[in-house]
């Protein structure tokens, strides 16, 4: 990376922001050398520097992510401190795998206050040429992001994108007419979480292209 | 009894048994046989500024078809809907809005499970089967588009 920032290739990159997209100029005389994301300011206010935080990736076991966060909600029995709170935070193809992980935590673990935040994150992709000799390029992404906090503790309701625990769940512009029927609780039985038959199946049954 | 004589049957009761152990799901069916067809997800309350993105809409549209409301619609706050893969987009519309009003507009998003119903039916009518559905589970986010009060 240093060495091709050496190459002048920063100046370069101005040209190239956001609108090229390198598939465009032929992404096979590209190699994608490196990936940065930066993660800006935290869009929620008032964390505590030590929280559980999940990083959520597209490529992200959701299996893994929530036995790993739950374990830790709940560890009351073991001799570490459980923790109050967990933020799941995902971005691009990762925003829809956190949001299920945010929906199945709740159902699992009931009683959390939620607040959701969402907010552009920048992507630097680095691009070299494979032609020897040729300046690469960086292309600056903005794409999605959410983060959203559980907590077991009550949350500021007037923050913008709180959600009470799910039993009182209908956000309150909505009225009686409300989403009510989105937000029905899981037909399951909610104690015990069948995670490697479940997602299978519901990714799977998501997928345009299943059957 | 050892030796199957019949290559076809043989092959048939292994997957048949393969496919009991790798995945034990309650309802013991064989893909092969039942076409599965999505129901479309059940109607949604729908209010003037309610907007429902999809992937099929073009992108450019829609999130003109926000900005109208805000801006041409009067409204003071829209609430902008996406299931599934559509979430992403929705994110997108919002947080584009947000962009073009300098700042002004402010989000808050809620997320939700929306629960949708498959249907499966038999490709081969002459075996008795009957049809069936199977629900299963979609993630949704909710989001609300608008000016804060000026107090």
């Amino acid at each position: 990376m240093r060495f091709l920032h050496n190459t002048g290739m920063e100046a370069r990159s101005a040209s190239f922001r956001s609108l090229f997209w390198p598939s465009n100029l032929g992404q096979s005389n590209f190699k994608l050398i490196s990936r940065s994301e930066e993660s800006g300011p935290c869009p929620i206010p008032g964390l505590a520097e030590e929280i559980l935080h999940m990083w959520v990736k597209e490529g992200s076991k959701i299996h893994n992510l929530l036995r790993f966060a739950t374990a830790r909600m709940e560890a009351e029995d073991a001799n570490k401190a459980s923790q109050r709170q967990v933020v799941f935070s995902g971005s691009g193809g990762g925003v829809t795998k956190t949001i299920t992980c945010v929906e199945l935590m709740k159902r699992r673990i009931g009683g959390l206050h939620q607040v959701s935040k969402l907010h552009y994150k920048t992507v630097t992709e680095i691009w070299e040429r494979t032609q020897q000799g040729a300046p690469g390029l960086s292309v600056k992404k903005t794409v999605p992001a959410i983060w959203i906090l559980l907590s077991k503790d009550p949350l500021d309701a007037q923050e913008p994108g709180y959600q009470p625990p799910q039993t009182l769940r209908v956000p309150a512009e909505d009225g009686e007419r409300g989403l009510r029927m989105l937000l029905q609780p899981a037909l399951g039985p909610p104690a015990k979480f069948t995670a490697k038959k479940a997602c299978p199946d519901y990714w799977s049954a998501c997928s345009p292209h299943s059957r | 009894m050892m030796e199957p004589r019949i290559p076809g049957m043989s092959i048939a009761s292994q997957s048949a048994q393969v496919h009991a152990e790798s995945t034990p799901v309650t309802v013991e069916m064989d893909p092969v046989e039942y076409t599965l067809r999505k129901r479309l997800p059940r109607k949604l309350p729908k209010r003037r500024n309610d907007v429902y993105v999809n992937m099929k809409t073009d992108f450019r549209a829609q999130l003109a078809r926000c900005q109208k409301l805000l801006e041409g619609g009067g409204h003071r706050e829209i609430c902008i809907h996406g299931l599934g893969l559509a979430i992403n987009r929705a994110i997108n519309i919002a947080l584009q809005l947000q962009a073009s009003s300098q700042g002004v507009l402010q989000l808050a998003a809620n997320t939700s499970t929306v629960e949708l119903v498959d249907d499966l039916e038999p490709d081969d009518p002459d075996e008795a089967r009957e049809p069936m559905t199977r629900t299963r589970n979609n993630s949704a986010i909710h989001i609300k588009v608008f000016y804060p009060d000026p107090q």
